[in-house]
């Protein structure tokens, strides 16, 4: 019986959203959404911002006047002002690059992005330059929590400072977000970084995804991820993460620099879509990622995944 | 009867349940920060305006002028050559002025380190710090004509880096043709070469440069000398004209 009303209501639903010709722009009848039968949580997200507060200058010879994490801010203020349900992340690399970093450290970009409104961000091995204490002393104006499952910071003063994941909630949408950093031998001095463990982020993330969806209920879980999209050599990347996990709905990436034309979706180990995106440096770009759920239970796979914001 | 009473525990059981939520439908967009034109959020403004005045005296002071743009570029840019040539000049005018009887062969400077173009016309402070944002200083290193090779092939495997006191031919991504101040490298004679801290210090995957026959760390700052070579040049010979001099060269 309850197999009955569920594919009358899945027919019904379908025909709704072909007969306004809506289905090929991905578009839902508002009534949908007032009803509660499908809610809406916006994703913007950004990474490698080494301090890129203000555009590049007009006569900058690669980005002449583009960028800047102030312009980022009017982008998410407008909106937030379409959606509340709102999520604003960070992939690291927050840290270095800009004059801001060289006067203030990482005070001056952890109090733009507090003052923003970010949800949560994770760690990036430029986090590092200027070793822990001053990781601590930025960290400090942060409002919002630095995740990072696969650095173990616990014999370190950044132990109490930084979450192995976190769960946040946007209107009725669970979300549980965890953090992976890239392998800091070679990359990073060793006296920045100190006692900082780098554990295997396959391994951390399969644990922490299944923690997440299966014993805390999360609706959807990110991956903040500081490994890269993908490297020629044989070293674990965004691209090969993704089809070794079975939990992790997109990872957000970073590392890279990579400007992506938009996220791409691999097949999880189960075979399910995953999202991999990143949104270039410098405050260059940003990723913009609806994720619609149906509160019925009624309508889900096939998930339409669609290019058109 | 029976049957009744199992479809009805079957959906209590189902509404029972803590219900997560399904994905139905994903849609993206990936913007670029370029083509936007908003007002400025007035609330940033306030935080960051304090921050930027204080800087900007500094950073709008005037180092040199370029004929050019420099920009970096595999095997060799006209960006890549500067700071390399300034890096081996720096440490040949340290190891002077500490009278230690050192002359630094050649330098090495990590692609990758170098963060920004530099503009042609007027290049300020403010550019440098965009170019070289890190707070790394020069190190001069005593290391084996082996070591020179195996950084010559891991440079050909790269495409080409920042070198100077050097030239070196590709062919096939492989290291062809390799000279130290113009002769062929013994591989088990000693070169003094000068790079940064990072990459001294086993960044980059530049492993051979580990375990030096002897180090020396000048303490440095590579942006500090920059700044001060560039604008040194500028006032005794005025405006920059930079040009590739085929230092790393893909050969056929």
């Amino acid at each position: 019986m309850g197999e009955f009303i569920m594919s009358n209501r899945r027919t019904f639903l379908k025909q709704s959203v072909i007969g306004g010709g809506a289905l090929s722009l991905g578009l839902f009848p508002s009534e949908l959404f007032a009803s509660g039968e499908l809610v809406k949580l916006t994703i913007m997200h950004t990474n490698d911002m080494h301090c890129h507060i203000d555009p590049f200058p007009a006569d900058h010879a690669e980005f002449p006047g583009k960028g800047g994490l102030i312009r980022i801010a009017t982008m998410v203020n407008q909106a937030r002002k379409e959606n509340p349900n709102l999520l604003l992340l960070d992939a690291g690399d927050m840290f270095q690059g800009t004059p801001y970093f060289n006067y203030f450290k990482g005070d001056l970009i952890l109090k733009v992005m507090s003052k923003m409104g970010y949800d949560a961000g994770t760690v990036g091995n430029h986090e590092f330059d200027n070793g822990l204490n001053d990781i601590l002393s930025a960290f400090k104006y942060a409002n919002f929590p630095i995740v990072s499952s696969n650095y173990d910071f616990s014999d370190t003063i950044l132990a109490d400072h930084i979450v192995p994941f976190h769960i946040l909630k946007k209107g009725k949408i669970k979300i549980g977000i965890y953090g992976l950093g890239i392998e800091l031998d070679g990359l990073v001095g060793k006296l920045n970084y100190g006692n900082t463990q780098y554990l295997d982020p396959v391994k951390m993330a399969q644990k922490i995804e299944f923690l997440l969806k299966k014993e805390h209920s999360c609706d959807l879980v990110i991956c903040l991820s500081h490994l890269g999209y993908s490297f020629e050599q044989n070293k674990i990347s965004d691209m090969t993460l993704a089809p070794q996990t079975r939990y992790t709905d997109l990872i957000i990436g970073g590392h890279t620099h990579s400007f992506l034309k938009k996220p791409s979706v691999l097949k999880n180990a189960d075979g399910k879509p995953i999202l991999v995106n990143q949104a270039g440096w410098a405050a260059l770009a940003m990723g913009k990622i609806e994720f619609i759920f149906d509160q019925t239970g009624k309508l889900n796979e096939p998930v339409a995944i669609l290019d058109n914001l | 009867m029976r049957r009744l009473f199992i479809s009805l525990f079957a959906i209590l059981f189902l509404f029972s349940c803590a219900h997560q939520l399904s994905v139905h439908q994903i849609n993206t967009k990936n913007i670029s920060v370029d083509t936007y034109s908003g007002s400025v959020d007035s609330a940033i403004q306030v935080i960051v305006k304090p921050y930027r005045d204080s800087i900007a005296n500094d950073m709008s002071k005037l180092v040199t002028v370029s004929a050019t743009s420099l920009v970096k570029a595999k095997p060799e840019s006209k960006l890549t050559n500067l700071v390399s040539d300034i890096i081996l000049e720096a440490a040949t005018n340290y190891c002077i002025s500490q009278n230690m009887k050192i002359k630094p062969d050649a330098s090495y400077v990590n692609y990758g380190g170098l963060r920004a173009s530099l503009p042609q016309g007027e290049i300020t402070v403010g550019r440098i710090f965009e170019l070289m944002p890190f707070e790394n200083e020069i190190v001069l290193i005593h290391i084996s004509g082996e070591s020179i090779l195996r950084m010559g092939e891991r440079i050909a495997i790269r495409g080409g880096e920042g070198v100077a006191g050097i030239k070196l031919g590709i062919r096939d991504e492989k290291l062809a043709t390799l000279l130290v101040g113009g002769k062929v490298v013994d591989p088990s004679a000693l070169y003094w070469l000068a790079t940064n801290d990072y990459i001294a210090n086993g960044g980059d995957q530049m492993s051979m440069f580990s375990n030096p026959a002897d180090r020396i760390d000048t303490k440095i700052k590579i942006r500090d000398t920059l700044i001060e070579i560039m604008a040194n040049r500028y006032k005794r010979d005025g405006i920059i004209d930079i040009k590739e001099d085929g230092r790393i060269y893909n050969e056929q």
